[in-house]
């Protein structure tokens, strides 16, 4: 006699129950069976929930410590600013370098803050769009121009293609976001070499790509790539808080575009965003 | 050039890097940069001699760990090592990997100074040596 071990309403396995020849089952040892695998169904469900929020509970943990780790760089410059300007360490004429040091940091610290509060945002599901006309061509020189000093310092050089002028009805703080993450992560994994960010209309839709000839992603990772806290890359190697792709696919999807990506390890990586030039809601 | 004690700062942070160099070279000392552990390597196969590393870990390409593991196979395996981390196990890391100390982001200017005048070489011990 067998009875089916249901978890999570899908059959999971199945109790077989042996006796001994020539004895027949009757009604209640099937009634005995069907409690008996219910309760191991429970056990087993229970036993998941409780792997589940163990695994989302150490998610939590190490987006903690990298949340730290991440805010003690900018941290550190403006602390070394400070006490070189208050102290004799620094000449009047470090001002300026010192100056652009602690503004630059202000932004990565910002940026982090803002990250937080759209994560928040997201997962408690109140994130909204102020729909407008919306050049994507301004947006990208925008985005452009928030990661000069990146871009200068990671020695990639940078193209812009640009068919047509597209132009929709979007939320331009969002697609701004959406620009500037896939760039920065483009700068970071880029390895120096070119990138390109292209844009064009195409029926009635706008096609984003942003392309960078770096150190790609490995198959098995693309699938996790856009999902909050994972990373292509070991977060030793490289920093950031793991939220950039998810927030900017949430974004792309509540305008009602989708994103996708291909890659190739040490070849590079190409960001496609798609979207309705018209915007939804 | 001087005869100051060089010491090699191994940070990928562009920002941390020059405020390094600002504080210690204006402290009298001569500074290499790198911006990760490969780098790093090069630098010292190119000479001259470091006093001191000051090391980050969490780098790209070659991360401070693993640029340690190099360097103890390399002639400059006596090379002193502090290393300079905004991760919360940094302290515990340090002592796994039996450097000279550990300074926490973000770090105090005088504490910084002290430390590397107390751990650096001088360089007439290497010639020495």
């Amino acid at each position: 006699m067998g009875v089916p071990l249901i978890v999570n309403d899908a059959v999971a396995g199945a109790m077989t129950f042996v006796g001994r020849s020539m004895s027949r089952y009757v009604k209640e040892n099937l009634e005995f069976a069907e409690t008996l695998a219910s309760r191991t169904a429970l056990a087993v469900e229970n036993a998941i929930v409780y792997q589940e929020a163990r695994d989302a509970l150490k998610a939590k943990d190490e987006f903690l410590t990298v949340l730290a780790h991440e805010i003690r760089g900018p941290i550190t410059s403006i602390h070394l600013c400070v006490q070189a300007m208050t102290s004799s360490t620094a000449t009047a004429s470090d001002m300026p370098k010192m100056l652009a040091i602690i503004e630059r940091e202000d932004r990565r610290l910002s940026g982090f803050v803002n990250e937080l509060v759209d994560l928040r945002k997201i997962q408690s599901g109140q994130i909204q769009f102020a729909l407008e006309e919306v050049a994507l061509g301004d947006v990208v020189r925008e985005a452009v121009d928030s990661l000069s000093t990146e871009l200068a310092e990671s020695r990639s050089a940078l193209s812009i293609t640009m068919e047509g002028r597209p132009v929709g009805q979007w939320d331009k703080y969002g697609l701004r976001q959406v620009v500037t993450n896939l760039l920065s992560n483009a700068i970071k994994f880029g390895d120096g070499k070119p990138l390109v960010v292209g844009f064009r209309e195409d029926q009635g839709k706008t096609i984003l790509q942003v392309t960078d000839h770096g150190i790609g992603i490995e198959a098995e990772k693309l699938d996790e790539i856009f999902n909050p806290f994972q990373r292509g890359v070991p977060v030793r190697n490289y920093g950031g808080l793991g939220l950039g792709l998810y927030i900017a696919r949430t974004i792309v999807e509540g305008l009602g575009g989708n994103i996708r990506v291909q890659s190739k390890p040490k070849e590079g990586t190409t960001f496609t965003v798609e979207l309705r030039n018209t915007g939804t809601l | 050039m001087t005869n100051n004690p060089t010491i090699l700062v191994v940070e990928d942070d562009a920002d941390i890097r020059e405020l390094m160099s600002i504080a210690l070279e204006r402290s009298g000392f001569s500074i290499i940069l790198a911006a990760d552990g490969a780098e790093a390597l090069a630098q010292l196969h190119k000479g001259p001699e470091p006093g001191l590393i000051l090391l980050d870990l969490m780098m790209p390409r070659m991360d401070g760990e693993q640029f340690l593991k190099e360097l103890r196979e390399s002639r400059f395996r006596d090379t002193p090592v502090v290393i300079l981390s905004g991760h919360v196990s940094a302290q515990k890391k340090a002592n796994e990997l039996q450097v000279e100390h550990c300074l926490m982001k973000p770090v105090e200017f005088g504490e910084l100074l002290r430390t590397v005048k107390h751990f650096v070489r001088p360089r007439q011990q290497r010639d020495v040596a």
